[in-house]
């Protein structure tokens, strides 16, 4: 038998395969990072088939790639050392709905959509959704340090985990906060000592595979309704936004993000062409409200009377367009096709302080300038504290892909230079993250510690 | 150059605008009335191969010239129900289905295929119809229906209907008749209009086949049709002088306007679950006039999967009964579920209606073509 075969054959109910057309679907994520060539696919319906194939895969050291609803733009789940793709979508089974403790607890291939649609009958929904909800599985957002929906509330999807159950390389399974107590449950992560959840998240996979994760539950707020506010220039905008964040009126805002001035245009022009472009906003805020309504009004209020200390003005022909329809179901529709509706497109996601946004918004004019092959565009997401921002740069996959990727790592070395951190690292910010050497020293010795031989996500984070 | 897949470099486009973002394998999304997207991943191998994107990314291959396992391809590609769900979700506006379907074309052109597939064509060339009757009896339920009418309508049931269950073929043509139509058919000149050869990949023999029926109907003033399926075919040869309407189309005209008086002949079952099906997103009139329908004769329905864009197929389309029975039985069964086994199901399309009978095998819910719903719970005024 090969080497391969050892390790996936009578994984009890697992579905495995190792034809080659069956391979091609498991190559490669939504990312510009050149696709893997894995030699089996493995997806389990049961932990015990995650902990058999990690204690097979450890000893016959093959690199295993974990992959959930394969959303990601970063390469993570790209199979590039090859050997075994191990698919999570399969163990989707919600374990337990505690409205005492207010903890969901899933598997890890449980898809957001359907999570939300089981928690509405108890009124309740969880801290952070991203776009890409009905098709992302919580594991991944989990690995992936997930934005989104409830990120100007919470902040992130890590800051919503309650603890985790995961498969160590070797097969070692591990429980986390106060589930690391035998019989103890999930109802607190900080706790017993040290946090080891936060290993986990953001991890890509390169030190567990998670297997379940508990999340906090929040009511699913009464009432919504989005507004959104022009501004003459992104300094203005980013000292309302720091205004927000550090008085704490994020607290009713469901979702917010931020604009530049091309893609303002674009929409609203598209929409109703006879409009003076000079009449424009330079940046657009969109705060999607959602909580009581007494309280949202009254924040709204506060809000309004900020952005005119802060000369910006309603922008509501920008929300008709556009933001309003980045709503619920909406989301998920035009969030996405705002990414690819025109082409393919590399997306590098980073982090920044509120104060930085002109220096992020610099970054991808100097692309505009600099690389002109490609089109470009960015926006931010408006969390608790700091923004995460998003860079794109559209092309055409049959003529420049190779140009196209080599572009989005020379836009990484310029955000860094700009004060702009690596987010949804995967294998997109590898070399950036390789070069903090402090921090990757650190994580290369705990990779020695939890994955001795290596075999998990060879590339991602740089390990 | 010329390309080596001529069928799949017409999707070039498509092939690399993909985005990998993997909605057209799996999504729930309570808001739009989606609960999972392709039947065949659910119902019969959850390998990503067996979806949309799963097509594209082979196409993709393929084109670019890489070496496939063709009989694995076609495995894969002919278990596609071709229900569209993945064209619906994919939020780009890309035609997984239709790459799909190319592939099933460059498949068929090097005569690779499933040997089901194969019996499957070799019965649409010997009998004209999918479902194995032979072409001589396509006709043998019907009864005469001229009457002293003097509209006349042209009725053509399809092969579901025809070959699959003609008893709702013949309570069309009784219902149209009690409407006052002088109801014609074509007769031993009718035949399959081309939709399950299109569905199998076949594009050049199916366009020829509904080119062929047009010819015969040419002259008719209204022509009238049962199959979803066939309302497809019409639409694709975009003859704007030749437009049938559906037969629930008819009906619900026919009682609107009092053409039609339909008394109910006992107690009427309560509620109907009303079988939506994939066809009628684009179809004449779909699941939502179905409703309308039978509310007004005063019998509630399940409530209508709102966009009417979701509907995931019953197993009947695609060619999925005779390539994969057991996964288009799974279909059947999971759809009967949501019905609930004490209900009467209605359906709009007697592809489904045929299907979902073969599959239930005398257990779960009654399944009833509109027509033969009618006439079971409904007396008429014969011939006004
Ligand atoms: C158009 C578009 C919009 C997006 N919008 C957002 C957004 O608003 N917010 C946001 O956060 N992200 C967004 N994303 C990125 C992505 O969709 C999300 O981060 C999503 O949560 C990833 O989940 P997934 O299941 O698809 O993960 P995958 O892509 O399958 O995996 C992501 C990473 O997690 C790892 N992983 C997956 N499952 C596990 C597991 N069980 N254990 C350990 N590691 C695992 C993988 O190895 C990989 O490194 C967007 C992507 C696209 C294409
Ligand atoms: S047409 Fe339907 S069955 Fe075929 S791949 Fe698309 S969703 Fe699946
Ligand atoms: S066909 Fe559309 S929905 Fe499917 S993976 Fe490609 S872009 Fe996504």
């Amino acid at each position: 038998m090969t080497k391969i075969a050892d390790v996936v054959t009578g994984l009890a109910k697992a579905l495995v395969t190792e034809a080659p057309i069956d391979l091609l679907t498991y190559q490669r994520d939504c990312s510009v990072i050149r696709p893997g060539h894995a030699q089996a696919m493995v997806r389990p319906t049961r932990r015990d088939e995650v902990v058999t194939l990690m204690q097979r895969a450890e000893a016959a050291r093959v690199p295993v790639y974990v992959r959930g609803g394969g959303t990601m733009y970063a390469g993570g789940v790209n199979p590039q050392a090859g050997g075994v793709v191990l698919d999570l979508s399969g163990l989707d089974r919600i374990l337990e709905i505690d409205l005492a403790r207010g903890v969901v607890v899933v598997e890890p291939g449980v898809r957001f959509g359907a999570l939300t649609k089981a928690l509405r009958p108890h009124g309740m929904t969880i801290g952070i959704i991203p776009v890409t909800g009905p098709t992302a599985t919580i594991g991944g957002a989990a690995s992936a340090h997930a934005l989104g929906t409830g990120s100007a509330r919470h902040q992130s999807f890590a800051d919503e985990v309650v603890g985790l159950e995961v498969v160590l390389a070797g097969g070692r399974v591990i429980r986390t906060g106060s589930a690391a107590a035998p019989d103890a449950g999930f109802f607190q992560r900080y706790c017993i000592g040290p946090d080891l959840t936060g290993l986990f998240l953001g991890g890509d996979a390169t030190f567990g595979v998670i297997t379940a994760v508990a999340l906090w539950l929040h009511p699913v707020p009464a009432f919504r309704e989005t507004v959104c506010y022009g501004f003459p220039s992104p300094v203005a905008a980013s000292a309302f936004i720091t205004d927000l964040q550090t008085r704490e009126l994020t607290r009713n805002i469901w979702y917010g993000s931020g604009y530049e001035a091309p893609s303002i245009k674009a929409r609203v022009l598209a929409a109703y062409p006879a409009t003076d472009p000079a009449s424009l906003p330079r940046f657009c805020v969109g705060l999607d409200y959602g909580g009581d309504e007494h309280s949202v009004r009254h924040d709204q209020e506060t809000i309004d009377s900020l952005c005119r200390e802060h000369a910006g003005t309603l922008a509501p022909v920008f929300n008709e367009v556009y933001f309003r329809r980045l709503r619920n179901e909406d989301l998920y529709w035009y969030g996405f096709a705002g990414y690819f509706a025109r082409s393919r497109c590399a997306i590098l996601m980073t982090s920044l302080p509120t104060t930085r946004l002109s220096a992020f918004l610099g970054v991808i004019d100097q692309q505009r300038q600099a690389q002109a092959a490609f089109t470009w565009g960015g926006a931010v997401v408006i969390c608790k504290r700091g923004l995460h921002g998003g860079i794109m740069a559209f092309y055409d996959e049959a003529t420049q892909w190779a140009a196209a990727a080599s572009a989005a790592d020379t836009a990484a070395d310029a955000l860094i230079a700009a004060g702009c951190v690596p987010y949804k690292s995967g294998k997109i910010w590898a070399r950036q993250v390789q070069s903090f050497s402090a921090y990757h020293e650190i994580l290369n010795q705990l990779k020695t510690c939890l994955d001795p031989q290596g075999i998990l996500s060879s590339g991602n984070l740089g390990l | 150059m010329t390309s080596k897949v001529p069928l799949l470099a017409a999707f070039a486009k498509d092939l690399y605008h993909c985005s990998d973002c993997n909605y057209c394998v799996d999504a729930v999304w309570a808001e739009r009335g989606i609960d999972h997207v392709c039947p065949t991943l659910q119902h019969h191998s959850p390998l990503m191969s067996f979806s949309g994107r799963g097509y594209l990314a082979a196409a993709r291959a393929w084109f670019e010239g890489q070496e496939l396992d063709l009989d694995a391809l076609s495995e894969r590609v002919f278990t596609c129900t071709t229900c569209g769900n993945c064209e619906q979700i994919c939020p780009i506006g890309l035609r997984p289905a239709a790459v799909g379907r190319a592939l099933r074309g460059e498949l068929l052109q090097r005569n690779v295929m499933p040997q089901p597939v194969r019996d499957l064509l070799r019965a649409m060339r010997e009998d004209g119809n999918p479902n194995g009757g032979a072409r001589s009896d396509r006709m043998a339920w019907q009864q005469a229906r001229t009457g002293a009418a003097a509209e006349h309508v042209l009725y053509l049931p399809g092969c579901a209907a025809a070959t699959a269950i003609p008893a709702e073929a013949q309570a069309a043509v009784e219902l149209m008749a009690a409407a006052g139509y002088a109801v014609q058919t074509l007769g031993n000149d009718d035949t399959c209009c081309g939709a399950p050869l299109f569905e199998l990949g076949d594009e050049t023999t199916a366009s020829s086949l509904i080119d062929a029926l047009a010819e015969k109907v040419r002259a008719a003033s209204t022509v009238v049709i049962s199959g979803l399926e066939c309302a497809r075919s019409w639409q694709r040869l975009n003859d704007a002088n030749l437009q049938p309407v559906t037969f629930n189309e008819l009906i619900m005209t026919a009682l609107s306007t009092q053409r039609l008086h339909l008394n109910p002949r006992a107690t009427l079952p309560p509620r109907v679950f009303v079988l939506d099906s994939c066809q009628s997103r684009t179809a004449l009139a779909p699941g939502r006039a179905l409703r309308q329908l039978l509310t007004a004769l005063g019998i509630a329905t399940t409530p209508s999967v709102d966009t009417a864009r979701f509907i995931v197929c019953c197993g009947a389309a695609g060619g999925m009964p005779q390539v994969e029975p057991a996964a288009a039985d799974r279909m059947a069964d999971a759809r009967l579920l949501d019905a609930g086994a004490d209900a009467v199901v209605v359906g709009a399309d007697p592809r489904c209606v045929a299907h979902l009978r073969r599959a239930r095998r005398d257990a779960g819910p009654r399944v009833l073509g509109l027509a033969e719903f009618l006439n079971t719970h409904f007396t008429h005024d014969q011939n006004r």
